[in-house]
C-alpha cells in the first residue's frame, strides 16, 4: 500500500478509536442544552479549546460525540449499498436473458438519477431516524457498484477458464462461487471503502438539510445547527470549521485507503 | 545503414537484450527470429529510441553512421520515420481508432515535409483510394496491416523495421501482406529488418537471418544456410517446430490402432446460428474411437462454434450431435455426465487457468464438480504425472503464473485427463506456445492417444500441425466442411479450391 | 419510469401522505378528511395514479400544498436562476476539469499532477454546503451572499446583469470547486488508460512532438469516455445545486426543494423529483447522441 493509503489508514484508526471512546470522553450532561452553564458563542480559549456553540456547549466535545454517528451511518450505508450492488451486478452479469436485461435497465435508470435527490425524497417520506438515513443512502447509491461488479463479472465470464469450468461440468453455483465471486471480492472491497466516503458526505448533506435524526449528534447535524443559528453572520468560525474539517479528513482518509487498495487490486494503475 | 554495436538493454535489473551486434546494409533484408521474451521487440524499439524511460540502454545504435542514443530530441524527431520507420505488430491497436487512416498516413508526410499523395501510397499496398476516408475499425486485419505499411513508406525511409507484421493474420491474408511488403522492399530498394517468432515467415522474405535467445544473438548467417544446417540447438528447435507438409519425417502419427472404428462422435447436418449469422451451416463429421481428426479453417470459418456445440456449450439450431450413438443432451444431469466423457483443451493455457487457483485445485476442479472426491489427491497427482509434469509434488502448489506456457498447457490437459474422458476437443492447443515447447505438447497428445486410446478433435488453422498428427482432416470454410478425408489425401492432393489455396499459402522453410 | 417512481415514492411509501404532511401540527380528523378529499387521496390507488399520470402528460403536476398554486407554475418560475447557476458552473467545471485532468494525467507523478490530484481528492471530500459557508464567511462583504439581486439596483439591463453576476460569484465558485474535482479525476484516469496505448508509440515513432502526441492522439481518445462520464454524473451537479442554493438563498429549484422538504410539501417535492430526474435522463440521452457524433466507432454501429 502506498504512503497516502497508510496515512489514511492511520487517520481511520484514530477516528474509530474516538468513536468508540467518545461516550467515555464526553460527560453526559456537557451536551445537554438545559444543563450547560457556559456563555454561548465563546471563541476558543481557556476552558473550551474549540469555543462554544449557540447554546454554550463545547464544540470540541460535540465533534467528538458526532464521530460515532457519522462513521456508523457511513459504514452501514456503504455495506447496504455495496451489498445490493454486488448482488445485482453478479446476477445480471452471470445470467443472460430477460430478467437480467430488466435488472440492467433498472440499474441504468437508477444510475443516472440524482442519488441525493432520491435520498432526500426517501428521507422526507419515511419517519426521521438513523435507520431512514442509512436506508436512504444505501438504497440510492448501489447502481455504480452494480455496474462495476457486472462489468467485472462479464470480464471473468468471458475468460477461457470459466469456459473450461463449464466444460468440466460446473453449474451456476460452481462458476459463481469458485470463479466469479473470488475475483469480484477485491474490487467490491475497494468500492466499499470509497462508498463509505461518499456515504459520509451524503449523511452530512442530509443532516444539513434538516433530514437527520434529531436525537443524535453528527457532524452534518452540527453544521445544520450552525447554519440555523447564524454561525456565518456571527463569524463563529470555531463552530463551522471543526465539524467540516472532521468530515473532510475522514472522507479523504477513506478515499485514500480506497485508492491505495485499488492500486493493489488492479496492478498497472 | 543500420548498425547495432554491443546493444544491451536492462528493464530494472533484468537484462532483456544482451550485447547484440548486427549490421544491415542498404537494400538487404535481415530477419530476427526468437520466441516471446527473447528481446527481439526491444531491439526493434531501440532503433528509433522508443523504449520507455525506465529502460537502460548501453551500446550504440547507428543509423547511417549517427548514434541514435546521443541525438538531440529535435534531431531524433527529424530522423524518426524519415530515415527509418516501423511497421508495428498488431495494427489493430497501433492505429488511432478515432482518426481516419488517410489522415494518419498523411500526418508524418506533413510533419517531415515529404511530397506525395496518400492515394498513391494506398495503391502501392493494393488498397482502393477511398479507403483513406475509413476509420481503422472499418478495415479488416489485413487491410489495417497494409495501411501500416503504407504509413511506414510515407516519408520514403531507407530502412523499414517490421515487428511481427503478420502475427494474428490468417494464412491467406498473411501471404498477401508478406507479398506486398517484399515487393515494395525490392522495388524501392529498402533495407528491411523483419522480426518474427515464425521462422517460415522470415525464410520467405529475408536474405539474412539472426536468431535471438534470452536476449542474445545465438546464430547469424544467410537464411538458407542457417535453416538447412542450424549450428545452435535453439535454432534447430525453432526449425523443427515447423513441420513440412508432405515430409514423412514430420509425420509423427502412426496409423490408428483399430481398423474398424466405431464412430465415437458423430455430427449430423448441424446448423448453428449466431443471431442472424449462420456460423455453422450443415456440417457432417465423425470421430472414431482413438482417432485424431483435424478440423482446419481460418478464423471466422465456424470451427470454434462447431467445437462449442459439440461440447454442449451452445445449442444447435438444427441437426444432431451424437456421442456414442446417443444425442448430446441439452442440459441437466445427462449433460453433466457427458462432460466426463468429452473434455476441452483451450488455446491459451494462461487464460484457461484461473490465476488464483493452484495447480492442484485447477486439476481437481472437474473431480469436485462431479463429486468424485474420494482419493482426490492421488488422482490429481496421477493426472499431473500423466501430463508429464514430474514429479507432481513439485507442481501441485504452484500458481499458474509461476509456470511456463508449456507447463500451463500440461496442467490444462491434466485437468481434462483426471475425469477419464474418451474424447478430447482441443482448440488450437499449441498456437500460443513457443516453438520449442510446441513439439513436446504435440508428442504428449499422441502418446495419450496411444496409451489411453483417447480420441481427439483437433481444431487448428495450422496445416502443418494437421500433417503432424491427424489421421483425418476436415477443412472448414464459411460454416461448411468443404473437404474431408485421410490427412495425406487432403493435404497432398486437395480436391477443393479453398484447400488448395490454403496449402499453397502455408509458409514453408 | 420517472413518473412511476415519483408516484410510488410520495404516494405509496408514506402510507397516508396527509398524516405525514401534517405531522407536528394541530389538525383534526375533519381537517385531514377535507385535505384528503381536496387532493383526491380518498380514491383508490390506481385511480389516483391514472389521474396523476394523465395530468403529467398535460404538464399538470398537481397543486402545491404550501404555495396553494399549481406546482408546474412554481417550478417554471424558479427554473431560470437554476439554469443560470448550473449552466455557468458546469461549463466552467467541465472546461477547467478536463484541462487540468489532461495536464495531470499526461505527466503522471509530476509535481503538477500530485498537487492537482491532491487538491481534487480533498475537494471531493468536502461537503458542498460547508464549502459555501466557509467561502461566505471568508470573503465577508466582498460578495453578496444572499439571493440573486439587490432591490435597490437600477432597473437598466447593464446594472441588473452586473448585479446578478456579482451575486453569482460565490454560489458558482462553490459548485465549480466540488464538481470540477470530480471531472479532473475522471479525465485524469481516462487519459492514464490511454498512455500505454500502442498507437501513441506509433505517433512518437512518426516524429511527433510530445504535445502533438497528446493533443492529436491521446486526448481525442481519452475525452470520449470522460465526456460520457461527465454527463452520467450530472446528477451530482443537481445534488450540489440543491445545497448550494440553500446556503446562498439562490432563488432556484434547489432552494425550492429545500423549502418543499421543510414543509414537507409532497406535491411540490414530487413535481421537483419528476422534473430534475427527467432533466438528468434527458442529459444522458444527449450524452449518448454526443458520443455517437464524436466516436466514429459508435457512429458506424
Amino acid at each position: 500500500m502506498n504512503r497516502a493509503g497508510k496515512a489514511g489508514a492511520a487517520v481511520l484508526a484514530v477516528a474509530a478509536l474516538v468513536a468508540v471512546l467518545a461516550p467515555l470522553l464526553v460527560p453526559a450532561d456537557a451536551l445537554d442544552v438545559t444543563r450547560v452553564t457556559d456563555a454561548p458563542w465563546r471563541p476558543p480559549g481557556a476552558g473550551h479549546w474549540l469555543g462554544t456553540d449557540h447554546a454554550g456547549r463545547s464544540v470540541a466535545l460535540l465533534v467528538l460525540q458526532g464521530t460515532g454517528t457519522s462513521l456508523f451511518v457511513g459504514l452501514t450505508a456503504a455495506v447496504l449499498s455495496v451489498g445490493i450492488g454486488t448482488l445485482v451486478g453478479v446476477l445480471s452479469g452471470h445470467f443472460g436473458g430477460l430478467a437480467a436485461g430488466a435488472l440492467l435497465r433498472v440499474t441504468d435508470f437508477f444510475l443516472v438519477l440524482p442519488s441525493l435527490v432520491l435520498a432526500i425524497a426517501l428521507s422526507t417520506v419515511l419517519p426521521r431516524g438513523l435507520g431512514t438515513i442509512v436506508l436512504a443512502i444505501g438504497l440510492t447509491s448501489w447502481p455504480s457498484t452494480a455496474r462495476m461488479v457486472r462489468a467485472q463479472t462479464l470480464t471473468i465470464e468471458a475468460r477461457p477458464f470459466v469456459e473450461r469450468a463449464r466444460a468440466l461440468g460446473g453449474g451456476h453455483t460452481h462458476v459463481i462461487g469458485r470463479h466469479v465471486l473470488p475475483s469480484v471480492v477485491p474490487l467490491v472491497l475497494v468500492n466499499a471503502t470509497l462508498a463509505v466516503a461518499s456515504s459520509i458526505v451524503a449523511e452530512s448533506t442530509l443532516a444539513f438539510l434538516g433530514l437527520g435524526d434529531p436525537t443524535r449528534i453528527s457532524w452534518g447535524a452540527l453544521l445544520h445547527q450552525a447554519q440555523l443559528h447564524g454561525a456565518v453572520p456571527q463569524r463563529a468560525w470555531w463552530f463551522l470549521l471543526p465539524p467540516g474539517v472532521a468530515i473532510v479528513v475522514v472522507v479523504l482518509a477513506f478515499t485514500l485507503v480506497g485508492r491505495a487498495l485499488e492500486a493493489v487490486v488492479t496492478p498497472r494503475r | 545503414m543500420l548498425e547495432l554495436r554491443n546493444l544491451t538493454v536492462h528493464h530494472g535489473s533484468k537484462r532483456v537484450v544482451d550485447d547484440v551486434s548486427l549490421t544491415l546494409a542498404p537494400g538487404r533484408t535481415l530477419g530476427l527470429a526468437g520466441e516471446s521474451g527473447s528481446g527481439k521487440s526491444t531491439v526493434a524499439m531501440s532503433v528509433l529510441r522508443l523504449l520507455p524511460k525506465s529502460a537502460r540502454v548501453d551500446g550504440q545504435v547507428l543509423l547511417d553512421g549517427e548514434d541514435v542514443g546521443t541525438m538531440s530530441w529535435g534531431r531524433l524527431r527529424a530522423v524518426r520515420w524519415s530515415s527509418a520507420s516501423i511497421v508495428f505488430q498488431g495494427a489493430m491497436h497501433s492505429l488511432n481508432p478515432v482518426r481516419r487512416v488517410g489522415d494518419q498516413i498523411a500526418e508524418p508526410m506533413r510533419l517531415h515535409g515529404t511530397p506525395g499523395s496518400v492515394a498513391e501510397l494506398l495503391e502501392q499496398v493494393e488498397l482502393p483510394r477511398d479507403k483513406a476516408r475509413a476509420y481503422p475499425h472499418e478495415l479488416s486485419g489485413g487491410q489495417k496491416q497494409r495501411v501500416m505499411i503504407a504509413m511506414a513508406l510515407a516519408c520514403r525511409p531507407r530502412l523499414v523495421v517490421a515487428d511481427e507484421p503478420t502475427t494474428a493474420l490468417d494464412v491467406l491474408v498473411q501471404a498477401q501482406v508478406l507479398g506486398v511488403l517484399t515487393r515494395l522492399v525490392a522495388e524501392q530498394d529498402l533495407g528491411l529488418l523483419m522480426i518474427s517468432h515464425d521462422l517460415s515467415v522470415l525464410a520467405s522474405t529475408c536474405t539474412d537471418l539472426a536468431v535471438m535467445h534470452r536476449g542474445a544473438v545465438v546464430e547469424r548467417g544467410r537464411t538458407r544456410e542457417v535453416i538447412a544446417a542450424p549450428r545452435h540447438p535453439h535454432t534447430a528447435a525453432l526449425a523443427a517446430a515447423f513441420p513440412v507438409i508432405g515430409d514423412p519425417a514430420h509425420r509423427w502419427t502412426e496409423p490408428s490402432p483399430e481398423s474398424t472404428r466405431e464412430p465415437l462422435l458423430a455430427v449430423r447436418d448441424l446448423v448453428v446460428d449466431y443471431g442472424r449469422t449462420r456460423a455453422v451451416d450443415g456440417v457432417d463429421l465423425e470421430v472414431g474411437q482413438g482417432e485424431i481428426v483435424a478440423l482446419v479453417g481460418q478464423s471466422g470459418s465456424g470451427k470454434t462454434t462447431l467445437a462449442r456445440t459439440i461440447m454442449g456449450l451452445r445449442a444447435p439450431s438444427s441437426g444432431q450431435v451424437l456421442f456414442d450413438g446417443v444425442p448430446v443432451p441439452a442440459k441437466g444431469k445427462a449433460l453433466k455426465a457427458l462432460r466426463r466423457q468429452v473434455q476441452l483443451v483451450l488455446q491459451d493455457p494462461a487464460s484457461a487457468l484461473n490465476p488464483r487457483h493452484r495447480v492442484a485445485d485447477a486439476v481437481a476442479e472437474g473431480l469436485r464438480v462431479h463429486g468424485l472426491t474420494d482419493n482426490l489427491d492421488a488422482r490429481v497427482a496421477e493426472a499431473v504425472e500423466r501430463a508429464e509434469l514430474r514429479p507432481a509434488s513439485l507442481y501441485l502448489d504452484a500458481l499458474p503464473h509461476e509456470l511456463s506456457g508449456g507447463q500451463q498447457q500440461r496442467v490444462v490437459i491434466a485437468g481434462a485427463l483426471v475425469l477419464g474422458p474418451r474424447l478430447l476437443v482441443a482448440d488450437e492447443p499449441v498456437a500460443s506456445l513457443d516453438a520449442s515447447v510446441r513439439g513436446e505438447v504435440v508428442a504428449l497428445l499422441l502418446r495419450l492417444r496411444r496409451e489411453l486410446g483417447l480420441a481427439c478433435l483437433l481444431i487448428t488453422h495450422d496445416l502443418g500441425l494437421a500433417w503432424q498428427v491427424a489421421d483425418r482432416v476436415a477443412v472448414m470454410h464459411r460454416g461448411r466442411v468443404v473437404e474431408q478425408g485421410p490427412a495425406g489425401q487432403v493435404l497432398l492432393s486437395p480436391s477443393h479450391d479453398y484447400t488448395r489455396a490454403l496449402v499453397d499459402a502455408a509458409p514453408t522453410l | 419510469m420517472v413518473a412511476v417512481l415519483g408516484f410510488f415514492l410520495f404516494r405509496v411509501v408514506p402510507g397516508d401522505p396527509v398524516v405525514s404532511m401534517t405531522r407536528g401540527r394541530p389538525t383534526t380528523a375533519a381537517m385531514q378528511a377535507e385535505l384528503r378529499a381536496r387532493f383526491g387521496l380518498d380514491r383508490p390507488l390506481h385511480e389516483q395514479f391514472w389521474s396523476y399520470f394523465t395530468g403529467l402528460l398535460r404538464g399538470d403536476l398537481g397543486t402545491s400544498f404550501t404555495f396553494r398554486r399549481p406546482v408546474a407554475d412554481v417550478i417554471a418560475e424558479r427554473l431560470g436562476p437554476t439554469l443560470l447557476l448550473v449552466g455557468t458552473a458546469t461549463l466552467v467545471a467541465v472546461l477547467l476539469g478536463l484541462w487540468l485532468g489532461v495536464r495531470a494525467g499526461w505527466r503522471r507523478g509530476s509535481p503538477f499532477d500530485r498537487v492537482t490530484t491532491g487538491v481534487s481528492l480533498t475537494l471531493w471530500a468536502v461537503p458542498t454546503f460547508w464549502l459555501g459557508m466557509l467561502l461566505m464567511m471568508a470573503t465577508g462583504d466582498l460578495f453578496p451572499s444572499r439571493g440573486m439581486r439587490d432591490t435597490d439596483t437600477p432597473p437598466d439591463f447593464v446594472s441588473q446583469s452586473l448585479d446578478v453576476a456579482h451575486h453569482l460569484v460565490l454560489p458558482s465558485v462553490t459548485l465549480v470547486a466540488v464538481v470540477c474535482a470530480e471531472y479532473v479525476l475522471v479525465m485524469r484516469s481516462s487519459l492514464l488508460e490511454e498512455t500505454t496505448a500502442p498507437y501513441l508509440v506509433t505517433a512518437r515513432a512518426k516524429g511527433l512532438r510530445d504535445d502533438l502526441v497528446r493533443r492529436r492522439h491521446a486526448v481525442p481518445n481519452a475525452v470520449l469516455p470522460a465526456i460520457t462520464l461527465v454527463f452520467l454524473r450530472f446528477g451530482l451537479v443537481v445534488g450540489g445545486a440543491i445545497t448550494t442554493e440553500t446556503v446562498f438563498s439562490w432563488p432556484g429549484l434547489g432552494l425550492l426543494f429545500y423549502d418543499a422538504l421543510t414543509g414537507p410539501d409532497y406535491f411540490l417535492l414530487q413535481g421537483l423529483l419528476v422534473v430534475t430526474a427527467g432533466a438528468v435522463v434527458v442529459m444522458n440521452l444527449l450524452a449518448d447522441l454526443l458520443h455517437g457524433v464524436l466516436d466514429p466507432r459508435v457512429r458506424a454501429a
